[in-house]
């Protein structure tokens, strides 16, 4: 619904709510689709009237719809800012007509009418904030992305390699335009990274767990993983128990020289999902499964 | 940072009452690569305009001067800034003398605070 509440209703501003009731009751009479089946724009007519008494009929709708603070769908209103607050960084409307004499006897009010005439005249324009979520690895690997800015065209964004959470980037002449002349502003682009499922950043290293079978574990060779690099192949050592931690050089996070971090691999020995008769015959019958004792060390 | 019709939202205009403001000089957008780009502050000042004309009754004429008054204000404000700011840049003696110097100058009437 567009339009003043007020005037939907046909009611003055400072109408009580006993008036807006009555006159929301009239017209609802007059224009409920079942009481007007041959006008078609009966509809659409009653729920404006509806609407705009949902929002003055309700004493503190009512009062938040006066003050601003809600506009006539409901929706919040962010609070007002007032000129001022703009005035005297921005200076593009602001003229130095009030002391232009002054400063034909003043040299050091010349000097500064001077500044204002060639800022009215050129003025940098302002840095501009945003804010961009971005996938784990595009932030590891770097990546490109478009913003697409509603009302300010679109932004392309270059991550480089590496980029961390909550790191800013900055695109020069992005922001708000100059004034007459002078510099664009800045676009200042602050980077959300997305967690990712299994890795984590560690600086410029990768950490995460790899789960292996149990034969892959007690039998070692080579088993292929993912990397934020690629996949690559790791080799186990025989023998290898949880908890053993791998390093792949040069498979983590990229830096801006070309190089990169490590990867580092812990591994998890996972039996198979559904029980196995072999595993558990093995599992009785193996004598140093008997005699091993992993807790020893925890003993009180 | 805002394009016309973005703009025109924000600032509650219709597209042709923003062009009679345009003409009128009560909005003087930066231009980008031929388009006019919005800033806030230039929402505000839209916002001002509005305020001027249906809550203090201010006819065009009237806004006309307004805008000149407010924007000679916010240079003077601007220059009296850079004045102070070139001031603090001195040394303490010399701003002491300043502030001494200062109380010598022949008193004005009284002002509203």
């Amino acid at each position: 619904m567009s339009g003043d509440p007020y005037e939907r209703l046909g009611v003055k501003r400072d109408a009580t709510q006993e008036e807006i009731q009555a006159a929301y009751r009239r017209l609802a009479k007059k224009l409920h689709p079942d009481l007007n089946p041959g006008n078609p724009k009966a509809e659409a007519e009653f729920k404006e009237v509806a609407a705009a008494n949902d929002l003055i009929g309700d004493p503190e709708k009512r009062a938040r719809y006066d003050r601003g603070e809600i506009d006539e769908t409901g929706a919040e209103r962010p609070p007002r800012q007032y000129y001022r607050d703009f005035a005297d960084s921005q200076g593009s409307y602001g003229t130095g007509a009030g002391f232009a004499d002054y400063a034909d006897t003043d040299e050091l009010l010349s000097e500064l009418f001077g500044r204002r005439a060639r800022g009215d005249g050129r003025r940098r324009g302002r840095d501009v904030a945003y804010s961009l979520d971005v996938d784990f690895l595009d932030a590891v690997n770097g990546a490109s992305k478009r913003l697409g800015l509603p009302g300010a065209g679109d932004l392309d964004v270059t991550i480089p390699p590496g980029t961390a959470d909550g790191q800013t980037l900055r695109l020069r002449g992005k922001g708000e335009p100059g004034q007459n002349g002078g510099p664009d502003g800045d676009a200042l682009i602050e980077v959300h990274v997305r967690p990712h499922r299994f890795y984590t950043r560690d600086g410029d290293d990768i950490r995460f767990e790899v789960p292996i079978t149990l034969a892959e574990a007690v039998l070692g060779g080579r088993i292929e993983v993912p990397t934020p690099a690629g996949r690559v192949a790791a080799t186990l050592p025989k023998n290898a128990s949880s908890g053993k931690v791998l390093r792949l050089k040069g498979r983590g996070v990229a830096r801006r020289d070309g190089s990169r971090g490590d990867a580092y691999l812990t591994l998890k020995i996972v039996l198979p999902d559904a029980p196995d008769e072999a595993l558990e015959r093995f599992g009785s019958d193996w004598s140093a499964g008997k005699t091993q004792d992993p807790r020893r060390a925890m003993e009180g | 940072m805002h394009d016309a019709p973005s703009f025109c939202i924000r600032a509650g205009l219709e597209q042709r009452e923003l062009e009679v403001w345009l003409d009128a000089g009560w909005l003087r957008p930066a231009a980008r690569e031929g388009a006019p780009v919005f800033t806030d502050a230039d929402v505000a000042r839209a916002l001002l305009v509005h305020d001027l004309r249906r809550q203090m009754g201010v006819n065009d004429p009237g806004v006309d001067v307004i805008l000149d008054l407010i924007d000679q204000l916010h240079g003077l404000r601007s220059a009296l800034h850079d004045v102070s700011a070139t001031v603090s840049m001195q040394s303490e003696s010399v701003r002491m003398r300043l502030v001494v110097d200062a109380r010598t100058l022949p008193p004005r009437g009284p002002s509203r605070p």
